[in-house]
């Protein structure tokens, strides 16, 4: 999978000001199984995959997965989201609706599978997930790693042509972390890539093969995941 | 004050509504009792304003029907100023805005003094319960926008950006996600909203319709019985609104995540 990223430039509002985030920010990277995305806070991480998510539309400068560009108009880019998978830190999931519920929702909605195929594929995908004996409860009524399970299951119903996962292990207590790290570790042996945005070194160290840092809204490294700690000269340390 | 929510009410869904109407029923039924007792045991006014009964409970029927009506209305009402206030066409949002502050910032009493005889004159609306109703729902719906906006705004911003990212459309996103999670906290103050305008409905007298109030006021000019007119009117308010403040609250507490 490539990123490719060429003069971007984004900013946002911070007390009625306008902040330049990304300027004139221009990347390309190539990875097979996970691209981890790591830097301090306010480093521009999630802002990177809201707009890899087709969440946010940049200001200029484009950007393009495996050579396509992500559209600027809201029809296309309704189109483009729909291949996606993106899983947010938390409140991820729709609380009036069943774990059930809220994985058939998008399958019906959005893919228009008649009901009982998406009912069978959601359970199917459920039950991969060790999830079953939960899918009929609220999500108020799932541990927060059940949760973003859970998540995650709705966020692969759809079979997307990538999965993003924002800081999906940040709301979590040390416990639920292990059961979403361990799922995450469980579909990087699919063929399906996936954008990490994390603060978890140790684990992007475990599963990631290549990795961008960011600080600022730019890239200090950029490289193999194993490289990293081989090249860094103790700025980044700072950050963890 | 806290009331447990039986568990068979979280099954059955209809139960909590029909022991509210049954509550409304048998309170209206003591309420006259009461009125039959202090009819046999007091003097001649108990008894010559229990002769006008019939006037108190039509007027009390009229209230009720007329407050659910503009609850209904202001509903409806209320999502379409909400809708033009939330507009990206400046024009929209501009007349819904002015609109919300004419009506938030003048008394119902003047907006129906002004709406009966200059507005409704003018334009050749004679129907006074009509022209009630429309000026008791546009007056509410402004109330009930701000709640609908208030509802819509305590939702997570997360849960825009997570519909957004399964793909769901902008209409899908409000049907499917916005609306069933701001109903929750919507349907409490709705419940409460209906018993100002039960409340508000008394000032409607003014223009001749006969509600409740009005009743009492034709009654006690009859009869010159004033605590004996007056005194049934209050309750027959209470009898309303009690119920309902009470199931407003079992309403939030029934709803709450």
């Amino acid at each position: 999978m490539n990123i490719t990223i060429e003069h971007l430039c984004k900013s946002f509002l911070l007390q009625h000001q306008h902040k330049k985030l990304f300027d004139d920010f221009s990347v390309s990277i190539t990875f097979d199984h996970v691209l981890a995305l790591l830097g301090p806070s306010g480093s521009g991480k999630t802002t990177l995959l809201r707009l890899l998510a087709g969440l946010e539309i940049p200001e200029q400068g484009s950007i393009l997965i495996n050579g396509e560009a992500i559209p600027s108009d809201e029809a296309s880019l309704e189109r483009y989201r729909r291949k996606l998978g993106v899983v947010f830190q938390q409140q991820s999931l729709f609380p009036h609706l069943s774990a059930l519920e809220n994985v058939i929702l998008p399958l019906k909605l959005v893919h228009h599978v008649p009901s009982l195929l998406a009912k069978k594929r959601a359970q199917e995908i459920l039950e991969q997930l060790h999830l079953k004996e939960h899918q009929y409860k609220k999500p108020h009524q799932l541990s927060g790693g059940q949760a973003q399970r859970v998540a995650i299951a709705r966020a692969l119903v759809t079979s997307p042509t990538w999965l993003l996962l924002d800081e999906p292990t940040s709301s979590l207590d040390p416990g639920m972390k292990s059961e979403v790290l361990e799922l995450i570790l469980e579909l990087r042996s699919r063929s399906i890539p996936i954008l990490l945005v994390t603060h978890e070194i140790e684990f992007a160290k475990k599963c990631a093969d290549q990795m961008i840092f960011l600080v600022e809204g730019s890239i200090t490294y950029q490289g193999a995941m194993e490289n990293f700690f081989k090249s860094t000269t103790g700025e980044h340390e700072e950050h963890f | 004050m806290t009331f447990p929510i039986p568990s068979t009410w979280k099954r059955n869904r209809w139960l909590p509504s029909a022991l509210l109407i049954l509550g409304i029923l048998l309170l209206s039924y003591f309420s006259f009792s009461l009125l039959e007792e202090f009819l046999e045991h007091s003097g001649s006014k108990w008894k010559l304003v229990w002769h006008y009964r019939n006037v108190f409970w039509h007027g009390w029927l009229s209230t009720l029907s007329i407050s659910m009506v503009a609850l209904l209305l202001s509903c409806f009402l209320g999502a379409l100023l909400l809708t033009a206030y939330r507009s990206s066409l400046k024009l929209l949002h501009f007349l819904a805005f002015l609109l919300i502050e004419i009506l938030r910032g003048t008394p119902f009493l003047t907006q129906i003094l002004f709406f009966f005889y200059v507005v409704a004159h003018g334009v050749g609306l004679e129907n006074r319960l009509l022209t009630g109703i429309l000026l008791l729902s546009l007056f509410s719906s402004v109330y009930i926008a701000e709640l609908m906006r208030a509802s819509i705004e305590a939702i997570h911003p997360l849960q825009w950006d997570s519909a957004k990212a399964i793909g769901l459309t902008t209409y899908q996103t409000y049907r499917y996600v916005i609306i069933p999670q701001s109903l929750r906290s919507l349907l409490p103050a709705l419940a409460g909203q209906l018993a100002s305008l039960i409340k508000d409905s008394s000032l409607l007298s003014i223009i001749g319709i006969s509600e409740l109030t009005l009743s009492a006021q034709q009654v006690n000019a009859t009869t010159y019985c004033t605590l004996e007119s007056f005194f049934p009117l209050a309750l027959g308010y209470l009898v309303l609104t009690l119920p309902i403040s009470l199931g407003s609250r079992l309403l939030e507490k029934k709803l709450k995540l």
